[in-house]
């Protein structure tokens, strides 16, 4: 990947709805090369989605938990957060716990719902937070030099 | 999603979703609107969970110090039992060890779990199913 790439990439993470005109502008190169690069970055699966990242307690969520799960059926886990509205992102991970969840609630009576229901399924063993704050949100700095095949050079 | 698609699903006007949008973004409940990268077609092959607990005269010089490290993509406040949860890209293990090799010899850490993540199933996905707005738009 060259640099140009590179700094449209970055553009695209710090602001996905900017123009093609403005991100040719603001990598400095020819807005042919800005929509060639923006589709082979997204046929290639570079750049998965575009998101909108929201503030869930203005929003009025005022109760996100992230949670590392372990269980024995690790399939009915995963099945059943992924049937579930409150999910917002669930990884596999290595170590002492098998998933990493985070999940969104208007409420801590209904965290506490939510919590009974995996108590009953016998999904509550795990390592429970609460997000204070969000500090810093997908902005890690992706190094400028030339990247080839998966490969930094 | 395109303005005209979000229009047509909420049955809302395109200029009051623009609108609508433009206020949310000035209230601050939209941070940004940016894309997920997957990190692994760059390069970056090590990608971790951790979670932190610093002595307390070093927990804002850790959270100043992961805030501006450039292999920190995400960082948030947490409680029970912890302080900071973050996540971590980096080229390789060999470099996120490295990484917490520095961080121990900056900060007082009173204890740090470290979870690679393996597979990915979902991210940042809640309220972004379209039958959500489909829902607002059959209500409306």
């Amino acid at each position: 990947m060259k640099k140009a790439e590179l700094l449209i990439l970055e553009e695209l993470r710090s602001n996905s709805r900017k123009s093609l005109a403005d991100l040719a502008w603001s990598a400095d190169v020819p807005l042919s090369t800005v929509f060639k690069t923006v589709t082979r970055l997204q046929k290639t699966g570079v750049v998965v989605r575009s998101v909108s990242f929201i503030d869930f307690f203005l929003a009025g969520y005022s109760c996100v938990v992230p949670v590392f799960f372990n269980a024995r059926d690790k399939e009915a886990l995963k099945k059943f957060l992924l049937g579930r509205e409150e999910l917002n992102s669930l990884f596999r991970v290595s170590g002492d716990y098998d998933f990493y969840a985070e999940l969104v609630f208007d409420s801590m009576l209904n965290f506490s719902r939510f919590f009974d229901v995996l108590r009953q399924k016998r999904f509550s063993n795990g390592l429970f937070l609460h997000m204070l704050e969000c500090v810093k949100w997908e902005a890690c700095e992706i190094p400028k030099e030339v990247v080839r095949n998966g490969r930094r050079a | 999603m395109k303005l005209t698609e979000m229009s047509r699903l909420t049955r809302v006007p395109v200029s009051t979703c623009f609108d609508r949008i433009r206020a949310l973004e000035g209230d601050g409940v939209v941070r940004k609107h940016g894309c997920l990268v997957d990190f692994r077609k760059l390069g970056f092959q090590a990608r971790a969970l951790a979670v932190l607990n610093a002595h307390n005269g070093d927990k804002d010089k850790l959270l100043e110090f992961l805030k501006a490290h450039p292999n920190v993509n995400s960082l948030f406040r947490v409680n029970g039992g912890w302080h900071l949860l973050a996540e971590l890209v980096f080229p390789g293990v060999r470099e996120v060890e490295d990484f917490f090799d520095e961080v121990e010899a900056k900060f007082r850490l009173k204890d740090k779990k470290v979870f690679y993540v393996l597979d990915e199933f979902r991210r940042e996905e809640f309220l972004s199913n379209p039958s959500v707005l489909m829902m607002a738009g059959g209500s409306a």
